[in-house]
């Protein structure tokens, strides 16, 4: 059961690459910390929140100030979740080759220690709101299905695994007790590892199982943070900010996303087009000289325009926010970052008023 | 050392690894930069010299993965189908099944194996595990065409990473057993001179260019000797709107200011001027007549 007592709303940014889904998940993490406790919190493997708030991400868990507003940070670490959960027991060297590579960004455990990096956080600390910058477009998904994927991995077939590694070795695998021991071998499992040895070599399938064993024995930092996600995404409390921009063509995948996104039935689904052209750009086109570039510029408006029609049916609601200059590296990332946060204020009023 | 440029003649597997010529490309980046639209440019251009070029797709390398990825290969088949490029898909069931019947001798025991729930498992805990089975593939393609030319739409930076790094990761874990002659083989491959060329796709924007930056620095880490060429797409100092159109717009004039301030991250960068068009096949086509690709080979 998770130790976690309050729940706090949970906000995701997800979308394809290249989109900005850091920077609003900066600029909305800002504009509520002036009245709320914030948690920021990025599972992007590539961590480029550091590079806008430039700031290392060595410590995963920061408290950090940013105009005139603190929040707590923390930066997806995935191998040093890995080491915490599994400091309470031995593992050998030999089995820690496997380990590393699970832990990995894009290893198949990166997303299960996400979760729990942010369970156990959740467990010291208490938020109103908890931010989520994602990975970019379908590495996301692997995250939501998480939960689906920690069940799967403790299941029956694994324990199969052990019964014959345990039959083999009794000793490794003791600590799940004798009933385990006793079932049947009939599945064909054996036979299995017999043709799996003979593709990879022994010393691979044992290794793997081993690798599988020891996260098993630790089995309840990963079932904790399967309740708590399961928790926080069945409630009222959970939000998605689809985010996309005209530049790319990715409009099919945010209707994907959002797709996919369905079968979490309390879910207030947003879309958020990024980038978006400044006030007035039509009366500018009217005044661009004929060619390639007026044309393309009108072309860019007109899909705006229809995917902010289009999306208005899709999503519960959609949002626009301006393009802003492409660098991060000067004063005017300030300014880039209170413009946004004057959106999120002005959403907050009209839109999340009663929240 | 003779730089012999010969693109037509086999691979000579004794001869000097000078005389090798690039074959496969493997186009990276961070999201949204436009690696698919430079791989496929580029598969075009070389396409018009070669043949046998293949832009090479790769399904999710995890079973269970929701459809968003399944529209993508269809989109890009579509694409290369008007573009008249050879697309080759890669399947990972197809994959990892193929090669264990090759080992076990036996198609029908290699289904069956792959079909268990273990296997599945294996497979979705361990994705490195399916790089490792796609690059073989790919790998082994290439030994076996010597006038086979291959680019891959490869995952984003991070994932990239992960793919490159599998070939040397499970090379040391197979380091005994059935499996260490084809991982050493594969690795040899791999790591032929100039064979395999790295293609980093960036913008003129900081995060992409960080992300760049990163990339070349942990593939340095991983193997000096991997080649790597940096592409920096929609650059807006070649071929930007005249003065007199940008007079009259301050939205691209403020852009295209920004974008000329921004300095190439290597001086062996090859760029490629925004193309103003939102039709990706229009704009696949302009930049597969850029002469600049020659610079690839």
């Amino acid at each position: 059961m998770s130790k976690i007592q309050h729940h706090p709303h949970l906000e995701f940014f997800c979308g394809t690459g290249g989109v900005g889904k850091t920077s609003l998940s900066l600029s909305r993490a800002l504009q509520l910390s002036a009245s709320h406790s914030v948690l920021l919190m990025t599972i992007d493997p590539s961590l480029r929140l550091k590079d806008l708030l430039g700031i290392n991400a060595d410590k995963q868990f920061q408290h950090i100030q940013v105009l005139h507003h603190s929040m707590d940070l923390i930066f997806l670490n995935t191998e040093q979740t890995l080491s915490h959960i599994l400091g309470t027991i031995h593992v050998e060297l030999k089995n820690q080759r496997i380990l590393s590579l699970l832990a990995k960004p894009f290893g198949g455990l990166s997303e299960i220690l996400g979760l729990i990096q942010l369970s156990l956080h959740l467990e010291q600390k208490k938020y109103d709101y908890v931010i989520i910058d994602t990975a970019p477009g379908g590495h996301f998904l692997d995250f939501i299905d998480g939960l689906e994927r920690v069940r799967n991995f403790f299941d029956d077939y694994f324990i199969q695994i052990f019964n014959i590694m345990g039959l083999k070795s009794q000793k490794s695998f003791s600590f799940l007790g004798a009933d385990w021991m006793k079932k049947a071998m009939s599945s064909g499992i054996e036979k299995l590892l017999t043709y799996l040895n003979k593709v990879t070599g022994e010393s691979f399938v044992s290794e793997f199982i081993e690798t599988v064993g020891h996260i098993y024995k630790v089995k309840d930092h990963f079932k904790n943070a399967a309740d708590l996600l399961q928790q926080l995404t069945s409630q009222e409390l959970v939000t998605f900010f689809v985010v996309t921009t005209i530049e790319h063509d990715k409009q099919l995948q945010a209707i994907m996303l959002k797709t996919a996104l369905n079968k979490l039935n309390h879910a207030r689904i947003f879309a958020v087009i990024n980038k978006t052209l400044p006030a007035k750009f039509d009366h500018e086109i009217e005044h661009m000289p004929a060619g390639p570039w007026r044309e393309y510029s009108a072309e860019i408006l007109r899909r705006e325009q229809s995917w902010i029609q289009q999306f208005a049916q899709e999503f519960d609601a959609v949002f626009t926010f301006p393009k802003l200059s492409s660098t991060y590296q000067d004063l005017q990332t300030i300014k880039n970052i209170q413009a946004h946060v004057h959106i999120w204020e002005h959403i907050q009023q009209s839109r999340f008023k009663h929240d | 050392m003779a730089l012999v440029k010969n693109l037509t003649a086999p691979l000579n597997k004794s001869s000097d690894r000078n005389h090798v010529s690039s074959r496969f490309f493997l186009f990276t980046g961070k999201g949204g930069v436009g690696k698919t639209v430079c791989a496929l440019s580029f598969a075009k251009y070389l396409t018009q010299q070669h043949q046998n070029t293949f832009l090479i797709t790769l399904s999710p390398n995890r079973f269970k993965r929701l459809n968003t990825s399944s529209s993508e290969h269809t989109y890009v088949a579509k694409l290369c189908n008007n573009l008249k490029i050879k697309h080759l898909h890669l399947d990972l069931k197809e994959c990892i099944t193929s090669y264990v019947a090759h080992k076990l001798n036996s198609t029908i025991l290699a289904k069956w194996i792959v079909d268990t729930k273990f296997f599945t498992s294996l497979i979705e805990i361990l994705p490195s595990f399916s790089d490792l089975i796609y690059l073989g593939k790919i790998l082994h393609e290439l030994d076996q065409h010597p006038d086979h030319y291959y680019v891959l739409d490869a995952p984003a930076t991070g994932h990239a990473l992960a793919f490159i790094e599998s070939i040397y990761t499970y090379h040391k874990i197979f380091s005994i057993g059935p499996l260490h002659k084809d991982t050493l083989h594969l690795k040899n491959i791999f790591t032929t001179a100039h064979l395999v060329k790295m293609c980093l796709v960036y913008q003129p924007q900081d995060f992409a260019i960080t992300e760049v930056q990163e990339l070349a620095k942990q593939i340095w880490l991983i193997d000096p000797h991997l080649t790597i060429q940096h592409i920096l797409n929609t650059d807006l100092s070649i071929a930007p709107p005249e003065e007199e159109f940008l007079s009259h717009s301050p939205y691209w004039k403020k852009i295209v200011k920004e974008q000329t301030k921004q300095k190439p991250i290597h001086d062996q960068t090859i760029s490629f001027p925004l193309i103003p068009s939102l039709i990706t096949e229009e704009v696949i086509h302009t930049l597969s007549q850029q002469p600049q690709w020659q610079k690839m080979l």
